[in-house]
């Protein structure tokens, strides 16, 4: 599946956050997405998931267009998201979060909570279940039944990025996944969604400031400067582009 | 004695008011001042259709929960897309325009005047129109609504409500229609309030437009902060006391006109000393942001 930006533009009252935008994303690869502050990036995110609507300009997704549709009906059909700022339900438990994406709507109705208690009770339990491997590989099993609120920042960008994987999208948005975390932290992510991409031509698309992260880990690399897409390529092709040298990579 | 069944029989009518109230507040996160007009509803639904139309009286009873939903509906769908400070000024309004309505449809509702001699229920034989009995109905609703709201806290539909009074954004991103389960917890909450209407309607027999103002929307909301927001058994403390105290002050000997203001200031007192000390609540988790 891919998805198709054609002409995107987003106006907020006289700025132009992004202007006359195309791109395709190619499944099964990782772009990244770059730039400085400002540039318009987490607005191009917000737009493509439905959280802003654009001023013009079409989004298509497997030929299809999405533009301006409610984040959830986006989500619903295979397009995941993180945010820059963790968006954890903190006084949920670590398990509850998971749970909440990996049930994808089910059994979440009212008349389910006051009628069908029995069976809700062992599809929860199997869902748990499910989601102890996962949890265990990231050394996070024995903080899985505490508030999500007594995570590290650290531990919270991986549960976010576990809790957008575990709704199995086909694409993933991730924004700014490992800014301010430790070398450590950062092979985990790197790790956890490569095994993602390696299933079924996934595709990641990721707003990202640092650098070496950027060019080691992704297939195609997109720059945005005041809103405009000013080059796309792969990593080496970036890296010596004199335009991106000149506005962002100095 | 039989004053001391009397307060617990209003006790427990706003046992299940503040109960409902905090799945609204507690759970979803949605501010309401509005809870009072569905109370309201409630009971003019019972006391028109049994006094006026004559329709039997467990339909009416029922008629008054559903009707108090509907209009659940009819507020929440339009004004759940607001937000904090908006909602709540939004839920004042239609509060003010439930009172100002039933004060002022008058030929319907016979205004200020009020309703009288609504009828006590009676089921298998058995009329419920003293305290002793009234108290065995008030009971078996109380039970259902705590049970239907603890399960509520524990399900999956409760998470999302949970989920979504921390961040409706990150719920909505994993592909949840956030307003459709703000709207079905203002249903339900709505229908419980409604619920308390038909049976505070039948246990008094006589209601007016000054029964269900902002005021008692405001001691419902108080109730539900003290005893702590998404706590059940702290709502239903909450009740309790803040209807217990005002009764156990009149021991005190204090004059009728006085002891009326001291009551709201006593909620007033009350709400800043929780505040300060437990801003949670007496058995809450979930702060007021």
């Amino acid at each position: 599946m891919t998805l198709q930006i054609r002409g995107l533009t987003k106006r907020f009252d006289g700025i132009i956050a992004v202007k006359d935008l195309d791109l395709d994303l190619i499944s099964g690869k990782i772009t990244a997405l770059i730039g400085p502050n400002g540039a318009g990036k987490t607005t191009l995110f917000n737009l493509i998931t439905g959280f802003l609507s654009p001023t013009q300009g079409q989004i298509l997704w497997d030929g299809r267009e999405i533009t301006s549709k409610p984040p959830y009906a986006i989500s619903r059909k295979g397009i995941s998201r993180t945010f820059q700022e963790v968006k954890l339900f903190r006084s949920l438990s670590v398990m509850d979060n998971l749970l909440i994406a990996k049930r994808r709507g089910r059994h979440e109705g009212l008349w389910d909570a006051l009628f069908h208690r029995k069976k809700i009770a062992k599809t929860v339990k199997d869902d748990r279940l499910g989601l102890i491997p996962r949890l265990t590989v990231l050394g996070l099993a024995e903080k899985m039944d505490g508030p999500a609120e007594e995570l590290s920042y650290g531990q919270s960008k991986l549960i976010e990025i576990t809790r957008a994987l575990a709704t199995k999208p086909d694409m993933l948005l991730l924004d700014e996944p490992v800014a301010g975390l430790n070398p450590l932290m950062i092979e985990t992510i790197k790790t956890l969604l490569k095994q993602y991409i390696a299933e079924m031509q996934k595709t990641l698309f990721i707003i990202e400031h640092n650098m070496p992260f950027v060019f080691n880990f992704a297939d195609w690399v997109v720059v945005m400067d005041h809103g405009e897409k000013i080059a796309e390529g792969p990593p080496e092709a970036i890296r010596n582009d004199s335009r991106v040298i000149e506005a962002y990579l100095g | 004695m039989g004053y001391l069944l009397n307060i617990l029989i209003i006790s427990g009518i706003f046992g299940i008011l503040s109960v409902s109230l905090n799945v609204l507040c507690g759970f979803s996160g949605i501010l309401s001042l509005a809870h009072a007009a569905f109370f309201g509803i409630g009971a003019y639904t019972l006391g028109l259709l049994t006094t006026k139309l004559g329709i039997p009286y467990w339909t009416a009873f029922m008629a008054g929960g559903v009707f108090a939903a509907f209009f659940g509906i009819l507020i929440g769908l339009p004004t759940l897309r607001l937000k904090g400070d908006y909602l709540l000024i939004a839920t004042l309004g239609f509060g003010e325009i439930y009172t100002n309505t039933m004060t002022n449809l008058d030929n319907i509702t016979e205004g200020t005047r009020g309703i009288t001699g609504i009828p006590s229920p009676s089921l298998l034989g058995i009329r419920f129109d003293s305290d002793a009995t009234f108290i065995i109905l008030l009971f078996i609703a109380c039970a259902l609504c705590i049970a239907s709201a603890s399960f509520i806290k524990y399900s999956p539909f409760g998470k999302i409500l949970f989920a979504i009074s921390e961040d409706e954004d990150g719920v909505a991103s994993l592909g949840r229609n956030t307003t459709r389960f703000k709207v079905t917890s203002i249903v339900f909450s709505a229908f419980w309030a409604g619920i308390a209407g038909s049976l505070y309607a039948s246990y008094v027999g006589y209601i007016n437009p000054n029964l269900f103002t902002i005021n008692e929307s405001i001691l419902i909301f108080t109730m539900v902060l003290f005893g702590g927001l998404g706590s059940i058994p702290g709502s239903l403390i909450g009740a309790f006391i803040l209807v217990a105290l005002p009764e156990a002050m009149r021991f005190i000997g204090l004059p009728n006109t006085v002891a009326a203001v001291i009551r709201q200031m006593t909620y007033g007192l009350l709400l800043i000393v929780i505040m300060y000390f437990r801003p949670q609540g007496l058995l809450g988790t979930v702060k007021l942001r």
